[in-house]
């Protein structure tokens, strides 16, 4: 028989699949359909939590935190891809690290944002539920939902004309930009979209855990995400998915793993180890993925 | 497409389907209670119980995670830091935890039943902090764990462990706003409230008028830094906080010198503090007396010739987490974790000693191995023990309320050889008391 | 005492530390320019480095020369070693930059726990003590000079390498055109296994130095991985003159910013954050870099200020 700490368990380990699910999705619509590589994914997901805890905090509902959350988000994703997106694909992607590791510091120096202390007892999104398992399965249901809502939006993005722009752009800028597209509105949109859809995520995630605190949002969760990416897919929504549950699948298994069999090796360094080279093993092997992007055939 | 799509609605289903099957099951489950047997049930006396604790109890007391009995081996978490950070003191942390349950161990167990420790590695991290503690607590079945170590740590686990009724000690994390955080969580370190307050009151006591602070970073600095702001005021005249991790910290310590301070008030790890200090001896600041932060009594310092020859020439001085180094107590545990793990145990080895000490003896007070029972006796245990931290006398609020401190002082052994001594009190109460 | 009266001690802090950033970005710089992915298990190179050393020199009781020495080959090996092993064969099975990218985080990842396993957890030190004293103005220490010193020397070696001889040449050619290089019958192979075995030695001799003013830990490398990709980028990929004058920009802005935010009563924990943002800044106007390095084989342009059908 099921125990109820069980399936609670699975259910807390889904919705970490999920919330980091979402991050690993915008990756893919940023990556996947203009070629922008933003490796500063944990700050707009940095933002949007603490937005959200703040708020929410002030007494504000968890909807109008999310919705903060996810506007300033946007402004901040708006205002880096303005001198950002001029710059070469993988520049674009250590400048972006540079900025959020700037974030963090800010937030770690400013008292009213918790300092090095953080923002603790952040409410719940459903304050009416009292015990730990129905909020379990609301969340499940608040994760599941978001994702779904993204992965829609992703693939209404990557189907659409709008999307064709896009994978055109990623494929040739110049002859993109020759044939009249406004290159920089459309990368610079996609940006925007995928820094509100980590805000969002932040708020989930910020309300979930209870805290928002800057050692929650280091640059290691930005490369995690990165790593969900590629493991899954990075050119379908389901790849994120994908990814992230092996991931988190991994890490779980290694640690119940690490505590049943006895080794020379410490168990604990043992663990990073493996996880390391699991990464490169899969990678090697498997380098565009477990789902790979479906290339059209065009009719000549 | 259709694949994608069709592979992407069965997961969704399927999560879906679970959830509502199990919010089902958990609007149905009260709360569901295992083996309740008790072999001692007479000494239990835990609050708003039932008389005996052999019954399952009412939905007000034991929600879900339901009492078990004392079955064997009883299982303590471990989430303390192996690698990051923290390594330098994570290692004599969880010795010394390993140290209080082979003691335990080989005198019997508690109530019979030999403990086992699960050790995880969570760093600095909070997230790894928070799936090893869901896995501790869902699939290893723990209820009471020693942990975790920083305060970014502690607020991010503390309410999953507040819901399932984990019992949460921790032996390191200082900052202010964990007092009365959660029922759950007690700590064996003082505050950092009460940390400053010791502090001020021996630069008060000195007489000393300007005085600069040179803090880490992090919640451990931060927060005595800020204290210590509002209880010295304009005493203060420089404060500097610093990132750990960098290779030099001599443009930062060029402007504690400018500042002119007649004292200067330390809180660092070893790792960055002995940088800090060789930065201050370089620049010829031994003249300047020093105050340090419970963090600095450790005996790894000395490792370095040269942070050692700063910190005694300095007279660094500082409140004692660790209550007198004479006490038979504290005696007793330096030989034996000498004696077991052949070298001398260091920051925060003691209050972590503590921690795991007054859990198990809450344990066997409790009679049950339910959070909510142990819990409960973890004040009434600290009134009876005094460990090689002190008499901590915890407060319902998880705080330490020992009312007297000592202080160390770092002098020379022999020599090449450094230590501390230990001498006079302070206490809210009373004051301060500097005399040997 | 003044502001003024510190300013020299800062110059001369500000020209070791850059010295060091220099030595633990130039190898992360070329790599870059040839495999055209960052490497961010440099940061477990320059741990291994420090760790080698203190085998030689106080495990073994070698003295830290020699330790330096060791530490420079055995890391250079190590680099060599990971091209050879790991990213040559991915380079095979796929172009791009991401997989390398995310390889390269695994890979320093389990390194950076081997290290831990091997050597312990403890912080660990140097039996050399490096005293200071002080000469007219300035408070100088053992450690930093010789960090300068070793510096200048590689320095100057690479330079010389990169201009006077073949081989030189021959890395400058396969940064910028690797199939060319090949039609000209070298093999790259060669030329990209010696950078990264060049690289990763100097970011081994960065560690050492580093641990030399800060003790052994495992941490070091990642704690200097930031600052590296900081240099990198405000070098402009691939650029080896570009690296060194970053790095002591950086240095310069780092140290001096101190004094100045005390001046302005901001905490001074924002040092950092102002290197970190004059890069970001750098960035608007020298989009390339500093040193204006070229375009990448990737194949993502800049986006021209006008398109080809705009301009004249």
């Amino acid at each position: 028989m099921v125990s109820v700490e069980f399936l609670s368990y699975i259910g807390a380990t889904a919705i970490t699949v999920l919330l980091f699910a979402i991050l690993s999705l915008t990756v893919n619509l940023q990556y996947g359909s203009a070629g922008i590589f933003n490796f500063g994914t944990v700050a707009f997901f940095m933002i949007g939590a603490y937005t959200s805890a703040y708020m929410t905090l002030a007494g504000y509902p968890f909807v109008v935190g999310a919705i903060a959350g996810s506007a300033i988000a946007a402004v901040a994703g708006y205002l880096i891809s303005l001198p950002a997106l001029n710059l070469r694909g993988d520049f674009l992607a250590l400048a972006t690290f540079m900025f959020a590791e700037v974030i963090n510091i800010f937030v770690l120096n400013v008292p009213a944002l918790g300092g090095a202390v953080g923002i603790a007892h952040v409410p719940s999104a459903f304050p009416w539920i009292r015990d730990y398992g129905t909020s379990v399965a609301a969340n499940l249901i608040l994760g599941s939902a978001l994702f779904v809502g993204f992965y829609l939006l992703y693939r209404l993005i990557m189907v659409s004309p709008y999307g064709r722009v896009l994978k055109s752009i990623r494929e040739n800028e110049v002859l993109a930009d020759a044939l009249g597209k406004n290159t920089f509105r459309y990368k610079s949109q996609v940006f925007v979209i995928g820094s509100i859809i980590a805000g969002i995520d932040g708020a989930a995630y910020a309300q979930y855990i209870g805290f928002a605190g800057t050692e929650l949002f280091t640059y290691a969760v930005t490369f995690t995400v990165y790593i969900m990416s590629i493991i899954g897919g990075s050119s379908t929504g389901v790849g994120a998915l994908l990814g992230s549950a092996i991931y988190t699948a991994v890490q779980t298994g290694l640690l119940i793993l690490k505590d049943s069999v006895a080794l020379p090796v410490d168990s604990n360094n043992l663990l990073f180890i493996l996880f390391g080279l699991f990464t490169v093993f899969v990678i090697y092997y498997r380098p565009d993925g477990i789902i790979r992007e479906k290339l059209r055939r065009v009719k000549i | 497409m259709r694949t994608y799509i069709g592979i992407v609605g069965m997961i969704i289903v399927a999560i879906i389907v679970g959830a509502g099957v199990y919010a089902a099951m958990a609007s149905v489950s009260s709360p569901s209670t295992k083996t309740t047997t008790v072999t001692q049930a007479t000494t239990v006396t835990s609050g708003g119980g039932g008389a005996t604790v052999t019954t399952t109890v009412t939905a007000a007391n034991n929600t879900s995670g339901g009492g078990r009995g004392i079955s064997s081996p009883i299982k303590i978490g471990v989430l303390e830091p192996l690698s990051g950070a923290l390594a330098g003191p994570g290692q004599g942390i969880v010795d010394a935890i390993k140290l209080a349950a082979l003691q335990v161990n080989q005198s019997g167990g508690i109530n019979g039943q030999p403990i086992k420790l699960i050790i995880d590695d969570v760093q600095t991290d909070p997230q790894t902090a928070l799936t090893d503690l869901q896995n501790l607590y869902s699939v290893q079945g723990v209820q009471v764990v020693i942990g975790p170590p920083t305060t970014q740590q502690v607020l991010t686990v503390e309410q999953y462990a507040t819901q399932n009724h984990i019992l949460l000690v921790t032996s390191s994390a200082t900052a202010g706003q964990l007092t009365n955080s959660s029922p759950y969580l007690f700590r064996t370190v003082p505050s950092d409230n009460i940390q400053a307050q010791a502090v001020a009151a021996y630069v008060n006591a000195k007489g000393y008028s300007r005085v600069a602070i040179v803090t880490r970073n992090d919640a451990f600095g931060q927060g005595l830094a800020n204290s210590l702001s509002s209880l010295l005021g304009s005493k203060i005249v420089t404060t500097i906080l610093i990132q750990a991790g960098q290779t030099d910290y001599t443009s930062q310590m060029q402007q504690v010198k400018a500042a002119n301070p007649d004292v200067i008030f330390y809180d660092e790890f070893v790792a960055d503090g002995i940088v800090v200090f060789k930065n201050a001896l370089s620049l010829n600041m031994q003249n300047i007396p020093t105050v340090g932060s419970i963090e600095l009594q450790d005996p790894s310092f000395f490792k370095d010739p040269l942070a050692a020859q700063y910190m005694q020439q300095t007279n660094l001085t500082g409140p004692s987490a660790v209550s007198t180094t004479n006490t038979a107590p504290y005696v007793n545990f330096e030989k034996a974790f000498n004696q077991t793990f052949g070298f001398a145990p260091g920051l925060f080895t003691s209050t972590s000693y503590d921690a795991a000490m007054l859990a198990f003896q809450a344990i066997a007070r409790a009679g049950v191995y339910n959070a909510t029972a142990i819990r409960d006796q973890m004040v009434p245990v600290s009134m009876n023990y005094v460990g090689p931290s002190g008499f901590l006398q915890l407060n319902n609020a998880g705080d330490v309320t020992q009312v007297s401190y000592t202080f160390y002082r770092v002098v020379k052994v022999n020599a090449t050889g450094y230590g501390f001594t230990t001498f006079g009190s302070y206490s809210p109460a009373t004051g301060i008391n500097l005399a040997s | 005492m003044n502001i003024l009266e510190l300013l020299p001690q800062t110059f001369f802090i500000s020209i070791v530390d850059g010295s060091i950033f220099a030595l633990a970005t130039i190898g992360f710089s070329l790599t870059y320019s040839l495999l055209k992915f960052p490497n961010i298990a440099q940061a477990a190179f320059i741990t291994f480095g420090a760790y080698t050393a203190y085998t030689v020199s106080t495990a073994w009781n070698l003295g830290f020369e020699a330790g330096v020495a060791v530490a420079f080959v055995a890391t250079g090996l190590l680099g060599a070693f990971s091209y050879f092993a790991i990213f040559r064969p991915l380079a095979k099975r796929t172009p791009g930059f991401i997989a390398p990218t995310v390889t390269s985080v695994g890979y320093g990842l389990a390194l950076t726990y081997i290290i831990q396993q091997v050597w312990g957890r403890n912080q660990l030190y140097f039996s050399t003590i490096f005293r200071s004293f002080s000469v007219s103005i300035f408070f100088v220490n053992w450690i930093q000079l010789g960090t300068m010193a070793l510096a200048a020397a590689l320095v100057l070696f690479l330079h010389f390498l990169l201009s006077s001889t073949k081989f030189g040449a021959a890395m400058r050619a396969t940064s910028s055109n690797i199939d060319l290089v090949r039609a000209s019958g070298i093999r790259p192979t060669r030329v990209i296994l010696f950078v990264w075995f060049l690289g990763s030695a100097l970011a081994g001799a960065a560690g050492v130095l580093v641990a030399g003013q800060a003790g052994v830990t495992p941490a070091i490398g990642s704690n200097l991985l930031v600052t590296v990709i900081a240099v990198a980028i405000f070098a402009g990929i691939g650029s080896f003159y570009g690296v060194v004058a970053a790095a002591f920009v950086l240095s310069f802005a780092e140290n001096f910013s101190i004094p100045i935010l005390i001046a302005l009563g901001q905490p001074v924990y924002y040092s950092t954050a102002v290197a970190y943002i004059v890069v970001i800044l750098a960035m608007l106007y020298f989009p390339s870099g500093i040193s204006g390095s070229g375009p990448s084989i990737f194949g993502v342009l800049r986006r021209p200020r006008k398109s080809a059908w705009q301009q004249k």
